[in-house]
């Protein structure tokens, strides 16, 4: 990435998880904005440009968020690439500082699913997409997926409950968690059968919240602060065509992202202290341990079961908790995956902190539209 | 499923099947360049982008390649019902509603595609399409 400027994130702020149905999007979108700008110690006529995210949007979601904080007259867009919108809210910011274009940024994202007709349900596609119609919402893309993963992986559904219950664990230890407590992998077997082998225990809640970054360059970063943390790789794919797509425990788009990202960083899976991933449902965890290349193709179930991706061993997975634990406010995620990797490089994650995190990755996986094998894949990679 | 229930069924979206004396059978489409064989049929080649591509009779038979059963509502489906992705002879992997699946359902089980019916919001049924375990079709 010669000729690239390096972006630093100075200021992250993320609302506490859960069930707000007393607040909109604009509350929320803008405590995790004033949040950021307050961690940054940036005034927020600072701001040279922004990027927002929102999944069940309205006409200029963010210019309605910025404008409550008195910004406004810049250069604002809005993203929706469903769970990978807030990554590419990131990366148009990023963009907009790597070449040069501003010194200083703002990303927001946002979602207030509780007030969104939708809520309970299945999310989907749309109403005119052919496989939607014919009842493959997201989880159920996740279920067929799943029992591919049981015949050739040898993946069981105390497998895919493990996953979940290793995202309670950590999640019981995050103060802006959903959920806030551990579940057992029998609770996780005996909850509602959604879409088998998936379980209820094994599939995020709908979640409002709203997370934002403060990303600017590496000159300004020191004016405001001695420990910025550095994007180094920034990637934003959209899934590929599914006539393509040999086999669905492995992501073309997953698999091309991580290398894309990999080389950006000049570092490989080797050298990642943690990384932050969509777990919006259990067994998709594994197959992104093989296309990130945390281990080797087939090893997923067994990397699983060893514990190294556990809080305390060697490479932690969603040391937050996870979408499953803390929850996924669609178009917040993306924004707050980057949030964590930053608190945990700073050292600030409290109980859930991995030791001596120098190096973390953030990744999201987004829609399952028809003709695709999804719809969008971000990563980000950052150091101290 | 009565014939004449199908006769006033409008099809889900155009070009997807066709339906003789109650036997359904997939259109796909080959692309007449580099033979690479889609469901659905897609305007251009999505491989090597050639601009002709023809309509394919992709039969009836299917191979199972992955299942589950849903216990919430999706779509036009209710609950429970059971879902597929099934392997064609010619290659494509369709995703396609699955009569319930049962104990015996299997990956590699040979299946049949079959007409489905499905409510819709005006008065004439949606036709649609699933997959049946082939000895019943």
């Amino acid at each position: 990435m010669s000729g690239l400027r390096d972006v630093a994130v100075i200021g992250i702020g993320q609302t506490t998880f859960g069930k707000f149905p007393e607040l909109s999007f604009i509350d929320m979108g803008r405590q995790a904005a004033a949040d950021a700008l307050k961690d940054a110690g940036v005034p927020a006529a600072r701001i040279e440009t922004a990027a927002g995210s929102r999944f069940y949007s309205d006409i200029t979601s963010l210019q309605s968020i910025l404008a409550t904080l008195g910004i406004a007259g810049i250069e604002m867009t809005n993203v929706e690439n469903a769970c990978a919108g807030g990554s590419t809210a990131v990366r148009a910011v990023w963009k907009d500082i790597a070449y040069g274009l501003y010194d200083i940024g703002l990303v927001v994202g946002v979602e207030a699913m509780t007030r969104h007709l939708t809520k309970g349900g299945m999310l989907t596609t749309s109403d005119e997409d052919l496989d939607a119609q014919l009842g493959r919402a997201v989880p159920v893309s996740f279920a067929l997926t799943a029992r591919r993963l049981m015949e050739t992986h040898g993946a069981t559904i105390e497998d895919f409950a493990l996953v979940s219950a290793k995202a309670h664990d950590a999640g019981a230890l995050n103060p802006r968690a959903q959920y806030r407590k551990t579940l057992s992998v029998e609770d996780i077997l005996a909850s509602r059968m959604i879409a088998d082998p998936i379980t209820l225990l094994q599939c995020c809640p709908s979640t409002d919240g709203a997370a934002a970054l403060v990303l600017c360059s590496a000159d300004v970063a020191r004016q405001y602060t001695s420990n910025p943390i550095f994007i180094r790789a920034s990637t934003v794919l959209s899934g590929g065509l599914a006539h393509a797509q040999t086999d669905p425990t492995t992501y073309m788009v997953g698999r091309t992202a991580a290398a894309q990202a990999y080389e950006q960083a000049g570092l490989g899976p080797d050298a990642l202290d943690l990384v932050e991933l969509h777990d919006a449902f259990a067994p998709e965890e594994i197959i992104h341990y093989e296309d990130l290349g945390l281990c080797a193709r087939g090893d997923g179930p067994a990397l699983l079961r060893s514990g190294a991706t556990s809080l305390g061993g060697r490479v932690p997975v969603n040391p937050s908790g996870g979408l499953l634990s803390l929850g996924h406010p669609l178009g917040a995620s993306g924004v707050r995956t980057v949030c964590e990797v930053v608190q945990q490089l700073r050292g600030d994650a409290g109980a859930r902190q991995v030791e001596g995190a120098r190096v973390g990755l953030a990744q999201m996986l987004g829609g399952a539209p028809s003709g695709l094998e999804a719809g969008a894949c971000g990563i980000h990679i950052l150091t101290t | 499923m009565k014939d004449s229930d199908l006769a006033g069924a409008a099809p889900i979206q155009p070009g997807l099947f066709t339906l003789d004396g109650g036997r359904m059978t997939l259109i796909g489409g080959r692309c007449a360049a580099c033979g690479t064989v889609f469901f659905p049929k897609p305007h251009v080649c999505l491989d090597c982008g050639g601009q002709e591509v023809i309509a394919q009779d992709l039969g009836g038979a299917g191979e199972l390649y992955s299942f589950t059963t849903v216990h919430m509502p999706s779509g036009r489906m209710r609950p429970p019902f059971s879902v597929a992705l099934v392997r064609m002879a010619d290659g494509p992997l369709v995703y396609a509603p699955l009569e319930r699946a049962t104990e015996r359902t299997a990956i590699g089980q040979q299946l049949q595609v079959a007409p489905l019916l499905l409510e819709a919001e005006t008065d004439a049924p949606i036709l649609a399409f699933q997959f049946v375990p082939e000895e019943q079709s």
